[in-house]
């Protein structure tokens, strides 16, 4: 990447917005045609009722369940790939973080559909949700299908702030080629100027930024360990054996990851072709996601061993029976599916010729990708099909209803991800872009402290804007005016320049207090809301007392990460000023690009010295704003 | 009966009889001006007698504003006790049935379509024909016991027949022979099966559809219940493993005809060493010269069986088969009545002084040649009875006469083939009575207005005599009957006179009403035989044996009957109890020969002998001897309606030919085809997970109450800090619970067709059961001995109600709720349908609605008002008719007293023949409930390890030992 210029990111990553060629429009069409079939054969099922599905008595939960877990978990590794890569620095990920958090945004939306879909009663799906209603009664809090549902609506909450957060500087660079290539007044370019917030580059906004960017990633960690966590206590919350378990938590949420990393190795694999974004999305990055499918295929593995040894070990007769049922039962052909399709085939990848072969890298996260849906249905279908009382062991097969919204499902997936590739940057540009200057920097090698106080430019105000190709020259310009007493100065540049705001001597983003207060908030507000539900209710169910606080602690883990999040756009929004399309006046489109903009707020007398003062420091134009 | 019962029956059938507008049922508010006993919302009961088969049990029925919506047996009924088994439960059924005949039809003369004629067109020119009948009138009805019999007799009299034909599929006429031939009494005497220490059936499925089910039932597990260490012991012998034969201690497995041999080998022993306490003369050297080895049956355990049944304090001998008929099966029953004879039980536990109403009944060959020798100048007359489904080769007959006059409720074979099918009252909608047993004088009442243009049976008769020319008049009446209901009454005076005459009239009857009838203590019949005539065997010998593959074994179901009750959804969806299988026929078919023609578990097979050929799909069993194909009555109807007709295989078609022995060979032949029969349980084995447990007899007996397992309560006593991870929670008032003694059930499945009755559960049909979608909140499940897979135990399983429910934490919404009486509720307008419930009941007793349930009208009629009908998508179980607790308690609470032990019965505990069912409160020191869930020593909870604190605990089933 380091021999790309912020011209040459810039041109590869919007030059994929281009319109489409006929093909695009043809796969779109035949993903949307199958996707709405899925919604008719969901609405027949609706007017029948559920019997149309294939599940039966005792198994009350078939592959919609199944389907359910395994686009959670596909969600998965988007969140894993943008937040926790990017806490720990991993620069690797920069390249595929937008398609892996889009990817996580559309999965979890497929995912999402699936509860409604498997829903005896869909019509009244909002009994779940935790309002004051005319009915006085709330959920029950103990229930693992209230923690699925506030789970699962704080992470999709959560993906798409922290999807569209990082998207506003690239959206703003979109418009910015759009408004020269199209005119502002193209609807296209209208646009992007409007969901780009008014983004101007400005260093205060980017230290705001920054900021929040960084807590979204810190909230977002947690909460992807919790969420399938969450969905594997739907089962192991159950007494069922092979549900009631303690390892499902970390089976899950590794299998997740899994499943997730094999699912962007299948999408970007193509994509970076289609799309022209070989000189972005590289080997490089196929080789790392390859390495930790490694490691994740090892957990899947001690997973699918521990099992059937825990079920011997545990001397229990269910166990047991069961575990030797999973075997030679009449699901035994997808048991013995599942070794050789996440744990052989991933491990391949200790090959290194394996790793860097596209066509073999593909291929495994294929075969995984249809393992680990197996695995998911395996589970949910395998432990009702054959539970305490034999009278009642009855085999499933799905309903041609069930495949078909099955099928439906990963069109509408396709769909999602076919229509964000076209319309929204699918390569985190301003963090390409930062990677370039850093490769920059580490040859230039210099650091930078500033204390001065800094004034914003006002409106009504005139000044001096000095234009740069190089980053550094800006900041030793800015360091320069700054030493001769300029106090009102603002700085644009189309990546976030930390040096920047240490020389001007800003404080860190107050954004940070918003995050807190919301998260502590929010897990107060969860104890509070469940206890007092509990309170409200007085209802016994399962024999426990009304209000018990180990479960609620999930609600208020849910609740922290939820309200923290929020918080923490709300703050972000405030201080970085964002919401309003409109720019400053001496914004130029180049800013989003590949230029550097110093603004130094002057009385009319003095411009002609800090002009003078700008040319010396290798401005490549300068413009009086007045 | 108590005083409040007592009036709460009500007497006034009047009230619905005179209002001529039917449709009172279909209002929301039936009545502006309701009659002085009808409560809108509260119910009333009609006291009436059972004519769904010729037991004759009493129905007390729940009449909700304007409509009927439950039958419960009668508990002042001296045949059932307050008992009722599911066909009874079903009458409610055929009263609403959709395809019920609704209004005069009449086949037009060139043979075309039966379109839709009137009454008055009708009688007139049925009248008309016979009045110019220069032929016989013949009068086919099914068996009548009472004013109607009086009615028909006067009527075929009138018109030159002898008698009517009294014509039931199922009446043991074998029995009847042979009884008349040893003692001159050719009746089917009283079986005192309570009194007897040791039963012996010879294929007899008296526990099903033999005679009197529900009395056998109710006397037979009088006897076999485990009592303070005494219990009856019960042999079958026969080729199937029947219901019955699954409640005998003891079960010998024989081919077609072995019944008659073991019989006869008995009598031989018994003869042979001179046992018998009764001279049997010249007959026991006849029946012991034939006696010959049995397979399957050594000779020793012949001598075992011979010397307990003259041994024991009181034991009797039962004949079968049900459906046995010709020489063959009554060379059994000859021998079975000498047996009893022998061992002096004619007089003690075999009473001849009250004969069965069936001992009146027509033998099949009368029928059959009355049938084929009508002319074109005879009319036939069939009230409610169906030869052309049951009688293989009657339809012929049938045609042949000039003129076809069908009465009945349903538009069935024989209907079709009528030139006149009048529609007339259901039992229920009707006055009439019926005299089960000498003495025991049962009246009809109609409980709900008709439903449609149908007429009484009686009246039809009567008008049509009048038509004729021969008006019909009633003993002791001058002048002709004005109706049926004037026939009865005066019947009824009559009755009056003889037994009571001291009595008021207007009284005698309203309290003959209130009760259902009027039963003498000791009727004046004809007493006890005095001696044994002589008489000779038949004894085929088995030339036909080479013929066919297998040896075919016919047995009435006990759902279906005669094939009566195949229209009726609850009949046809509460599973079999053997072999679990509902809708549809099965034929059993051994492993060995199963393997030796290639035949796999739900091959559809043809069976076929000289008479027809059928097909059906086969369940491969052991429960049938080697050799044998067995395959049930009641389905395979053409023409009976919508859930009956073109499914399974009319089984009577194979039927006849008196000249071989059991009911001969076939041969089996493969088809192709496979059709996956509906099994509503999956296994009968229990993987070693000990759901139906059993303890033995000689173990049982050593133990003292208190000793045995010691269950986790559903009480705070239950909890403990070990095993609990969440504090106690108490109960403020009651804690309801129910007992079931396992050596009690005998798994008739009353209780899950009552419960269907009760609780709006919906009919699935074939497909859905397949995928286990049937909605029994109740299930009698049949679960083999873990040792002996000759043992069939039946659990009746429903909602355990537990203390600590893991079905109640995972319903995210509290559909699925304790209440403080220990009740684990389910809230339906609450419930969205996750099914997460289902998924987490280790006693799997939930069930979703799948699908629209299609209450087809007028089967909505039979709703229970109290009860929610649910709609789709919503998660429903047993509730422990909450409904039922709920009145109770506001009716204590209306007379300011504590609710009584016992005064609580769920629909299912209610109907249940066997009391096997038990219901009260925990919390009631003395409640029969509570003493057995601390006290007996058999107690335990099903899946007791997963401390669920079940509220059902079971009492085990017992395993006679050889020695006990």
């Amino acid at each position: 990447m380091a021999q790309l210029t912020y011209e040459q990111a810039n041109d590869d990553v919007l030059g994929a917005l281009r319109p489409p060629r006929r093909l695009y429009w043809v796969v779109v069409c035949v993903l949307g045609a199958l996707a709405t079939w899925a919604l008719a054969l969901w609405i027949y099922q609706i007017h029948m009722g559920m019997g149309v599905a294939g599940i039966n008595q005792p198994v009350a939960w078939g592959i919609y369940i199944g389907n359910f877990v395994f686009w959670v978990g596909i969600a998965h590794s988007g969140t894993l790939i943008s937040a926790i890569l990017h806490l720990v620095r991993a620069r690797w990920r920069t390249a595929i973080s937008r398609s892996a958090e889009a990817m996580t945004v559309f999965a979890v939306m497929t995912a999402g559909l699936f509860p409604f879909i498997h829903l005896g009663r869909f019509w009244v799906f909002y009994y779940i949700l935790p309002y004051p209603s005319e009915r006085q009664i709330w959920p029950d809090f103990l229930s693992p299908l209230v923690w699925d549902v506030i789970a699962i609506s704080t992470y999709l909450i959560v993906s798409v702030i922290f999807l569209s957060v990082g998207l506003v500087p690239d959206l703003a660079a979109a418009r910015d080629r759009l408004e020269e290539a199209l005119g502002p007044r193209h609807p296209r370019s209208r646009f992007y100027r409007t969901i780009s917030l008014g983004w101007s580059g400005g260093a205060d906004q980017w230290r705001h930024y920054g900021r929040a960017y960084l807590f979204f990633a810190a909230l977002a960690t947690p909460l992807v360990v919790s969420v399938h966590s969450v969905v594997s206590w739907d089962f192991a919350m159950g007494i069922m054996p092979g549900w009631h378990t303690t390892i499902f938590p970390p089976y899950f949420v590794a299998g997740a990851i899994h499943s997730g990393l094999a699912m962007v190795l299948t999408l970007l694999i193509p994509m970076r072709r289609l799309l022209h974004l070989e000189r972005l999305i590289t080997p490089v990055q196929f080789d790392a996601v390859a390495r930790a499918m490694i490691v994740t295929s090892l957990i899947v593995c001690y997973a699918y061993v521990i099992e059937p040894w825990m079920a011997w070990y545990s001397g229990n007769i269910f166990e047991r029976q069961f575990a030797w049922w999973r075997a030679t039962g009449w699901l035994a052909l997808v048991y013995y599916s599942l070794t050789p399709l996440n744990v052989l085939a991933p491990l391949a990848f200790v090959f290194k010729r394996v790793r860097q072969s596209l066509p073999a890298l593909f291929v495994v996260s294929i075969l995984v990708n249809a393992g680990m849906w197996l695995e998911r249905a395996f589970i949910v279908v395998g432990s009702t099909s054959h539970d305490f009382l034999p009278h009642t062991w009855r085999p499933y097969t799905p309903s041609w209803v069930e495949i078909n919204i099955t099928i439906g499902a990963f069109a509408f997936f396709l769909f999602c991800f076919f229509a964000f590739s076209k319309t929204m940057p699918t390569v985190p540009l301003n963090e390409v872009k930062l990677d370039i200057e850093r490769e920059a920097r580490k040859r230039k090698g210099e650091a930078a402290v500033g204390t001065a106080r800094i004034e914003r430019v006002r409106k009504s105000q005139g000044g001096v804007l000095a234009v740069f190709g190089d980053p550094q020259q800006m900041l030793a310009a800015l360091r320069s005016v700054l030493a001769q007493g300029y106090r009102k100065v603002e700085v644009y540049s189309p990546v976030r320049l930390d040096e920047a705001n240490c020389i001007m001597g800003r404080p860190r983003s107050p954004v940070r207090f918003y995050t807190l207060v919301g998260a502590l908030s929010g897990a107060v507000g969860g104890f509070w809301l469940c206890i007092g539900a509990a309170e409200l209710n007085k209802l016994i169910a399962g024999g426990k007392p009304p209000a018990a606080i180990i479960p609620y602690c999930i609600v208020a883990f849910e609740g922290t990460i939820l309200l923290g999040t929020i918080a923490n756009l709300a703050g972000m929004l405030i201080h970085a000023r964002l919401g309003s399309p409109r720019l400053p006046a001496c914004y130029d489109r180049r800013f989003s690009r590949d230029k550097f903009g110093l603004l130094v707020g002057c009385e009319a007398a003095q411009a002609e010295t800090v002009r003078q003062a700008l040319m010396g420091a290798g401005a490549e134009e300068i413009h009086a704003v007045h | 009966m108590c005083r409040r019962e007592f009036l709460k029956l009500a007497a006034g059938g009047t009230a619905f009889a005179l209002t001529s507008a039917g449709k009172t049922a279909d209002r929301l508010i039936p009545y502006i001006v309701p009659p002085e006993h009808v409560k809108p919302g509260l119910a009333t009961f009609f006291a009436t007698t059972c004519r769904e088969c010729p037991a004759g049990c009493g129905q007390h029925l729940w009449h909700f504003d304007g409509r009927v919506t439950k039958a419960e047996g009668n508990p002042d009924h001296p045949v059932n006790h307050g008992a009722l088994c599911a066909r009874g439960q079903s009458a409610l059924q055929g009263l609403y049935d959709p395809d019920r005949i609704r209004h005069v039809m009449h086949r037009q003369p060139a043979g075309g379509p039966v379109g839709p004629g009137d009454w008055e067109t009708a009688i007139a020119e049925i009248g008309g024909r016979m009045r110019q009948s220069r032929g016989r009138v013949v009068l086919l009805s099914d068996l009548q016991a009472g004013a109607l019999t009086d009615l028909m007799r006067a009527f075929a009299a009138a018109f030159g027949s002898a008698r009517p034909l009294f014509y039931e599929p199922f009446s043991y006429p074998s029995q009847r022979t042979a009884h008349g031939d040893l003692f001159g009494m050719p009746i089917i005497p009283d079986y005192r099966i309570e009194k007897c220490d040791f039963v012996i059936s010879f294929a007899a499925d008296f526990l099903e559809t033999w005679v009197s089910p529900v009395q056998w039932a109710q006397r037979f597990t009088q006897m076999h219940a485990y009592e303070d260490g005494r219990m009856g012991r019960l042999v079958y012998v026969g080729p199937r493993f029947s219901m019955t034969a699954a409640n005998a201690d003891d079960f010998a497995l024989v081919a077609p005809g072995g019944e008659r041999g073991v019989a006869l080998g008995m009598l031989k022993v018994i003869v042979e060493r001179g046992w018998a306490k009764r001279d049997l003369g010249e007959m026991g050297k006849a029946a012991a010269a034939l006696a010959g080895p049995v397979a399957g049956v050594p000779q020793e355990r012949i001598e075992g069986l011979a010397k307990v049944f003259v041994g024991a304090r009181a034991s009797v001998a039962l004949p079968g088969p049900d459906a046995g008929l010709g020489p063959a099966a009554r060379d059994t029953a000859l021998a079975v009545a000498l047996l009893n004879y022998a061992a002096g039980r004619v007089g003690q536990t075999v009473d001849f002084s009250r004969p069965h109403a069936m001992s009146s009944a027509a033998d099949h060959d009368e029928v059959r040649a009355t049938l084929a020798g009508l002319t074109a100048d005879d009319v036939l007359v069939i009230h409610n009875t169906n030869p052309a489904h049951s009688l293989p080769g009657s339809a012929e007959g049938i045609r042949k006469a000039g003129l076809v006059v069908y009465l009945g409720t349903m538009l069935d074979e024989t209907a079709a083939l009528a030139d006149w099918a009048l529609p007339i009252d259901s039992p229920l909608e009707s006055w009439g009575d019926y005299e089960p047993w000498a003495g025991y004088h049962s009246l009809m009442q109609p409980t709900m207005a008709r439903l449609y243009e149908s007429r009484p049976a009686g009246d039809v008769l009567l008008a049509v005599a009048k038509a004729a020319g021969w008006p019909l008049t009633a003993v002791g009446s001058q002048q002709p009957a004005a109706g049926f209901e004037d026939w009865l009454r005066r019947r009824w005076d009559g009755l009056r006179q003889r037994l009571a005459p001291q009595a008021d009239p207007a009284a005698f009857w309203q309290d003959a009403l209130r009760r259902g009838g009027f039963w003498e203590e000791a009727p004046g019949g004809g007493g006890q035989p005095n001696g044994l005539r002589s008489t000779s065997f038949s004894m085929l010998s088995s030339a036909s044996a080479s013929r066919g593959d297998a040896d075919l074994w016919l047995w009435p179901h006990i759902m279906l009957y005669d094939g009566r009750f195949a229209n009726r959804g609850w009949m046809q969806e509460v599973p079999e109890p053997v072999s679990y299988v509902a809708w549809g026929s099965l034929i059993d078919i051994h492993p060995a020969l199963a393997a030796r023609l290639g035949i796999a578990d739900g091959d559809v097979v043809g069976l076929k002998n000289d008479r027809a050929a059928v097909e059906a799909p086969v369940r491969v069993t052991e429960d049938v001897a080697p050799d044998v194909v067995a395959l049930a009555f009641g389905q395979g109807h053409t023409k009976f309606g919508r859930n009956a007709d073109g499914r399974g295989a009319n089984a009577f078609l194979l039927l006849g030919g008196a000249t071989e022995k059991g009911f001969g060979r076939v041969t089996v032949s493969r088809t192709g085809r496979h059709i996956e029969p509906a099994y509503a349980s999956t296994t009968q084995k229990q993987h070693g997970r000990e759901v139906l447990q059993w303890v033995a007899l000689s173990e049982v007996r050593t133990m003292k109450p208190g000793e045995g397992d010691h269950l986790i309560m559903p009480l705070p006593e239950g909890y403990d800090p070990r095993r609990d991870f969440y504090p106690p929670h108490t109960h403020p008032n009651h804690r309801w619970a129910m007992v079931v003694d396992l050596q009690r059930c005998i798994g008739c499945g009353a209780c899950a067709a009552a419960c269907y009755a009760e609780n709006n559960l919906g009919v699935m049909g074939q497909s859905e059961v397949c995928k286990g979608r049937e909605m029994a909140w109740m299930k009698v499940i049949p679960y083999r001995n873990q040792e002996n897979e000759r043992r069939l135990g039946f659990i009746p399983l429903m909602c355990q109600h537990c203390d600590a429910a893991p079905c109640e934490p995972v319903c995210p919404v509290f559909a699925s709720v304790h209440d403080d009486e220990g009740l684990n509720n389910q809230v339906y307008n609450r419930c969205i349908g996750t099914r997460y419930c289902s998924n987490n009941c280790p006693y799997k007793v939930r069930h979703f609605n799948w699908l629209n349930i299609d209450w087809v009208k007028p089967l909505d009629l039979q709703l229970n008002p109290d009860v929610t009908v649910r709609p789709r998508g919503v998660m429903e179980k047993c509730t422990f008719c909450v409904h039922r607790i709920r009145r109770v308690e506001y009716m204590a609470k209306a007379e300011g007293r504590p609710v009584r032990d016992g005064e609580i019965a769920p629909a299912c505990v209610q109907t249940c023949p066997a009391r096997a069912l038990i219901f009260g409160d925990l919390m009631n020191e003395q409640a029969q409930v509570t003493r057995l869930t601390r006290l007996d020593p058999r107690r335990y909870h099903v899946l007791e390890e997963l401390n669920t604190k079940p509220a059902v605990a079971y009492l085990r089933r017992i395993l006679r030992n050889a020695e006990a």
